[in-house]
């Protein structure tokens, strides 16, 4: 993002920069009332800047779905917090242009809201306009340098349109550019039997219509999370929690595992508060890892090894060797 | 340095971390011989009032006056070798900290700063110990609390009844270090930033960190993990050395001033970091960006 200057402001004929040449300069210059040029907001970035960002390098683009209050939007800002205390399973911080946007999020579970219990702010729904948060890492294990997330942060109420309709699911294009997609499942919502089932239907129905609406790759990478989850390890009828999650992830796996070959469960509480033993981004870290180390891209980059010819050459034993290492035979 | 050089060093800080108390106790070392500095004074050139005015302030153990919020003073010194015939020509602008607060809170610079940045060739970033904000969680707190008071804990699953309005956000609040490293992105967004730029981040008030023993690149680590994490990742862009540098040698207002005021100014001056010979040369740092 560049700086840009506002068009409005003049600059000073002379100011009193120091030269770079041979003319001696005075120990100290006068003094000037400065003008101004404008900086990049920081704030969320929208369709136009993410593809911006999108076009000048390679971005991962992680597509956050779920029903409003699921918890979305804290799962990012735990993401963020994590960083802002050390590094995450060996990633390191290497830059963000949404800053002030982060900030923004995180403030009602942050001492200075004077809040007695963290928050969340709600995302607005403002129609299929998603609006994108950015984290750029470094990661010692990846063979990028570093790399850069998008993550979307939407309202509930544009997957409860998108799940609805397969047409307004279309709407949604930057689906397509996923190269993560995570439906969450509300445990708040599964530890209590009136609304339990209703939750798991709507987050299948979502998905449903993302996959008959071509709306969601094949390839892209999908995870169905359990949000919250300290709900469960909070819950006392721990059997019948568990009998219920099995049920939930058969039922998912017979639904969609023929049309998704990259499909898996996760379990995250990003910010627990119902069971104290599980600590701020729980399960988050894991979910950093799986962004990094799987992608779409980096995919198609794993080349089948060659078919063993039997030769005895030093090349092709140095081959073999190094295929069997990387568990490619 | 070789011959004589020409730099462009910038002076990056929020409100109260010390830029200009650097300033005044250079002034003063590069001109004394009580504690040789490896940089000095090559000769006086032009209107000094600046530099003197914050120099008398520092000899009379007073606060270092704070540049006005809305002005820019431009300092220039051209200094040379103690020991050798090379010459370096030093100009940075002693920007208010208040400039940098407003790039990160209205998210503007000033157009004269911009072109000290196009001309910017190394920087020393100043974090004062006692100004940081840090990224307070709620839950940590309440954490902390409840390895105290069990019943604090059990309290915290209940939630109250009545829940008064939260403070709304204000920007100028969020943690320095997220702050600082807007101003860093800011600085490599430019078109004419010159990577690797070469920073040297000065902790300033040192005497106040220096008990616990910690070195300045270990304190940043503890202290500021996101900003360390940043810079440990980019190195293309940021070449750092930290130093922990206490201009004023102490507390002002800690009492008794005797022992201050028994050294001799140089050796107030007390340095520690990366490749420091000279425990109280303050010119240290300006030396490892002029390298």
């Amino acid at each position: 993002m560049p700086i840009t200057t506002s068009p409005d402001i003049k600059t000073p004929d002379q100011l009193p920069v120091p030269p770079s040449g041979a003319t001696a300069p005075p120990q100290s210059v006068a003094i000037v009332v400065p003008e101004l040029i404008t900086l990049p907001a920081g704030t969320e970035l929208d369709e136009s800047q993410a593809q911006t960002m999108a076009s000048g390098r390679p971005v991962r683009l992680i597509v956050i779905a779920g029903a409003v209050d699921c918890g979305k939007t804290t799962l990012l800002t735990s993401l963020y917090e994590l960083f802002q205390s050390g590094t995450v399973r060996g990633s390191q911080f290497a830059g963000c242009d949404t800053l002030p946007a982060f900030e923004r999020r995180c403030h009602l579970s942050r001492v200075d809201s004077e809040n007695e219990e963290p928050e969340t702010p709600r995302t607005a729904y403002d129609g299929p306009h998603p609006q994108y948060l950015h984290v750029k890492v470094q990661d010692q294990t990846a063979a990028a340098s570093h790399i850069d997330f998008l993550f979307t942060d939407v309202s509930g109420e544009m997957f409860e349109h998108a799940r609805s309709s397969t047409d307004e699911c279309k709407k949604l294009t930057f689906l397509r550019r996923a190269s993560h997609f995570l439906v969450f499942l509300d445990c708040e919502k599964a530890v209590q039997p009136l609304k339990r089932w209703g939750m798991v239907q709507e987050a299948k129905s979502l998905l449903q219509s993302c996959l008959d609406s071509d709306m969601v790759e094949s390839k892209c990478f999908v995870t169905v999370v359990w949000a919250k989850c300290d709900y469960f390890e909070a819950a006392k009828d721990k059997s019948s929690i568990n009998e219920f999650i099995r049920n939930v992830e058969e039922d998912f796996k017979a639904s969609f595992c023929d049309r998704i070959p990259n499909f898996k469960f996760h379990r995250t509480a990003a910010r627990p508060t119902r069971f104290p033993n599980l600590k701020m981004g729980y399960g988050v870290k894991e979910l950093l890892g799986d962004w990094i180390v799987n992608w779409p891209q980096g995919q198609n980059m794993r080349l089948a090894p060659p078919v063993d010819n039997g030769g005895q050459r030093e090349s092709e034993l140095f081959a073999k060797r190094h295929n069997a290492q990387s568990g490619n035979l | 340095m070789n011959g004589s050089t020409s730099h462009n060093f910038l002076l990056i800080g929020l409100p109260g971390t010390g830029k200009t108390s650097f300033l005044a106790a250079l002034w003063y070392a590069i001109q004394q011989k009580q504690s040789p500095s490896a940089l000095v004074l090559k000769k006086l050139d032009g209107d000094s009032g600046y530099l003197d005015k914050i120099r008398g302030a520092w000899l009379a153990y007073e606060v270092v006056g704070r540049n006005p919020t809305d002005s820019e003073t431009f300092v220039s010194m051209r200094l040379k070798s103690r020991t050798g015939n090379d010459e370096a020509h030093l100009t940075f602008p002693d920007v208010s900290g208040e400039s940098f607060k407003q790039q990160w809170v209205s998210r503007q610079l000033t157009t004269s700063y911009d072109k000290c940045l196009s001309s910017a060739n190394g920087g020393i970033l100043f974090i004062h110990p006692e100004s940081i904000t840090l990224p307070l969680r709620i839950a940590e707190v309440d954490d902390l609390a409840a390895l105290i008071d069990e019943e604090v804990a059990e309290e915290m699953l209940v939630p109250s009844a009545v829940k008064p309005p939260s403070t709304p956000w204000d920007i100028e609040k969020a943690p320095t270090q997220v702050q600082l490293v807007d101003l860093l992105q800011f600085m490599m967004r430019h078109e004419h930033f010159q990577a690797p730029f070469r920073l040297a981040i000065v902790i300033s008030a040192w005497d106040l960190v220096a008990p616990s023993e910690i070195s300045p690149d270990d304190w940043i680590a503890q202290q500021l993990p996101l900003l360390n994490q940043f810079l440990a990742s980019n190195p293309i862009k940021f070449e750092v050395a930290f130093y922990g540098v206490s201009a004023q040698g102490g507390k002002y207002d800690a009492g008794d001033m005797t022992p201050l005021q028994n050294k001799l100014p140089a050796t107030r001056i007390e340095i520690v970091g990366q490749g420091v010979k000279n425990a109280h040369d303050i010119t240290e740092p300006l030396l490892w960006l002029m390298r």
